[in-house]
């Protein structure tokens, strides 16, 4: 028995929608950030079934562009996260309501 | 294809682990959680015939992006996070997590319904790519048109123009001499191209009006070290011919036929050959010791899908004398290797690989800026002028009972013995 390509997308679906769970209920910023990479590694398997099912190498090339983004982004985001803790002293989203600087 | 099994076992370990993520308390357990989802998002890169996303994303994803993360969390001591006022906060956020599980909720069947709904089993055809070889000994340089599109420009004999796209079905092909009006066409010819797939129009045969053939090609990818082969045979003068390998040069009877008994007009089976120097021939095949052409020391280089016409060439005397023309083409890379996909970045995707090279440098100076601290200068001074301010007269003042700096901040004169009365 074989998997299709819509087998990968309902994992992908269900990993992305389990990542959106965490960006909305987690109160540590830190793990609001791992959720965005949790969403971002289901895209990378959706676009990799899709490349698999086309046989176009195309979608390989923006997984591996999406994973470079990806590391920019942690490195300026944790960057954030630790400014933020150095003036609040806490990364609890809940206590950032508050732009002030 | 996918053998079903792995796929649900490596499925429902990546699910069960970002579901644990998510329940966590201490944030470097959610954390190690989230390196188990890479590792098996990993294996279903391999599953999915992409060995080298499988690569980076154990490389970059679960290795470096994930020490950082677990780096940061113990830097600010962040295993936990407790609400920060308990009170208020809950009572003002209670409404926020039934309306963000129901919001999911609602994404899940909204990313769903297409899936089910939809169907997917076909794929659109690739339109036929097209080239043109000139064999023909009569012709001269030739241009050559698919309806009235130019495909083709001064090609002399032997020549083979690149590859370009034509639309799939009929084609009315037309061979005109160089600089000529096309109207004054020296053959033409309607060929059906059949879609997804790479076909040569070969122009053969003696005369003012060269035959034309169509030859289908298969460059799809190669096993390791070696190259495909495919024959044609576009020499209508010439007898049935076979090709020979003449083996070692000092060894006796070890020549092989590789390719047996083909007629003008015929394209042989590809052959899958090994890379390195052969001495091949073309023979008759009725009498193989009637050499028609020698190919001595023809090299077979790796990963190539070579198309080698016995052709026809006039010669000094007028007369026709049996030739190989090779056509060289890289044989496409296997889907997914690092080969294709470096192909693919250093061709197509060349501007979007320097912009993202500029993000990553935009990025790196971004964290710098964002963590850097100005150093604190007012605290130094201070402590700074603590040392300077005490000096030998401040100590000798305050066991003497007198104060004997001046409001400036500079060292007065020191008292006199007989003010002090000591």
């Amino acid at each position: 028995m074989v998997v299709q390509t819509e087998a990968f997308i309902m994992l992908s679906m269900v990993l992305f929608v389990l990542g959106t769970l965490g960006v909305l209920l987690k109160r540590n910023a830190i793990l609001v950030f791992m959720s965005i990479e949790l969403m971002l590694n289901a895209t990378n398997l959706a676009i990799a079934a899709f490349a698999h099912q086309w046989g176009q190498v195309d979608g390989h090339l923006f997984v591996f562009f999406i994973i470079t983004v990806a590391a920019a982004e942690v490195a300026v985001g944790l960057a954030l996260i630790v400014a933020i803790f150095r003036a609040k002293r806490s990364i609890n989203i809940d206590e950032l309501h508050q732009m002030e600087g | 294809m996918v053998e079903i099994w792995p796929f649900v076992i490596v499925g429902a370990i990546a699910v069960a682990a970002a579901v644990l993520m998510l329940l966590e308390e201490n944030a470097v357990h959610s954390a190690l959680y989230l390196i188990v989802v890479m590792a098996c998002i990993s294996f279903l890169f391999l599953l999915l015939n992409a060995p080298f996303l499988a690569m980076i994303q154990l490389t970059v994803y679960a290795g470096a992006i994930m020490v950082l993360f677990l780096f940061v969390i113990m830097l600010l001591g962040a295993e936990k996070v407790l609400p920060a006022d308990p009170g208020q906060g809950k009572n003002r956020m209670r409404w926020f997590t039934p309306l963000a599980v129901i919001l999911t909720v609602g994404l899940l069947f909204v990313i769903g319904t297409p899936l089910l709904v939809g169907d997917s089993d076909e794929r659109l055809a690739a339109q036929p790519m097209v080239r043109v070889l000139n064999v023909a000994p009569d012709a001269g340089i030739i241009d050559v048109y698919a309806g009235d599109e130019l495909i083709a420009s001064g090609l002399a004999f032997g020549d083979a123009s690149p590859l370009v796209t034509l639309a799939a079905g009929e084609q009315a092909i037309s061979i005109v001499e160089s600089a000529a009006d096309q109207a004054g066409a020296q053959a033409a010819s309607t060929l059906t191209l059949e879609p997804d797939s790479v076909q040569t129009i070969i122009a053969y045969g003696t005369g003012e009006q060269p035959t034309l053939a169509l030859v289908a090609e298969d460059l799809s990818s190669v096993p390791d070290r070696s190259s495909r082969v495919t024959v044609f045979h576009a020499n209508p003068e010439a007898p049935t011919v076979s090709f020979v390998d003449f083996g070692a040069e000092f060894v006796e009877d070890d020549t092989q036929v590789l390719l047996a008994d083909l007629a003008p007009g015929e394209r042989a089976e590809p052959v899958i050959l090994r890379e390195g120097e052969v001495d091949w021939a073309v023979v008759d095949a009725s009498n193989h010791a009637n050499v028609l052409y020698d190919m001595p020391d023809f090299e077979i280089a790796r990963d190539r899908s070579d198309l080698i016409v016995i052709a026809g060439q006039r010669i000094f005397d007028g007369s026709l004398r049996t030739v190989a023309v090779p056509v060289e083409t890289p044989a496409e890379p296997t889907f997914g290797s690092p080969r294709a996909i470096g192909f693919e970045l250093f061709t197509t995707y060349m501007l979007p690989f320097q912009l993202l090279a500029m993000l990553l440098l935009a990025a790196m100076v971004g964290a710098i800026v964002l963590t850097h601290r100005e150093p604190d200068k007012s605290r130094r001074r201070v402590i700074g002028r603590r040392r300077v301010s005490r000096p030998l007269t401040s100590v000798i003042a305050s066991q003497v009972g007198t104060d004997i700096t001046t409001a400036n901040g500079s060292p007065a004169q020191l008292p006199d013995a007989d003010a002090v009365g000591k």
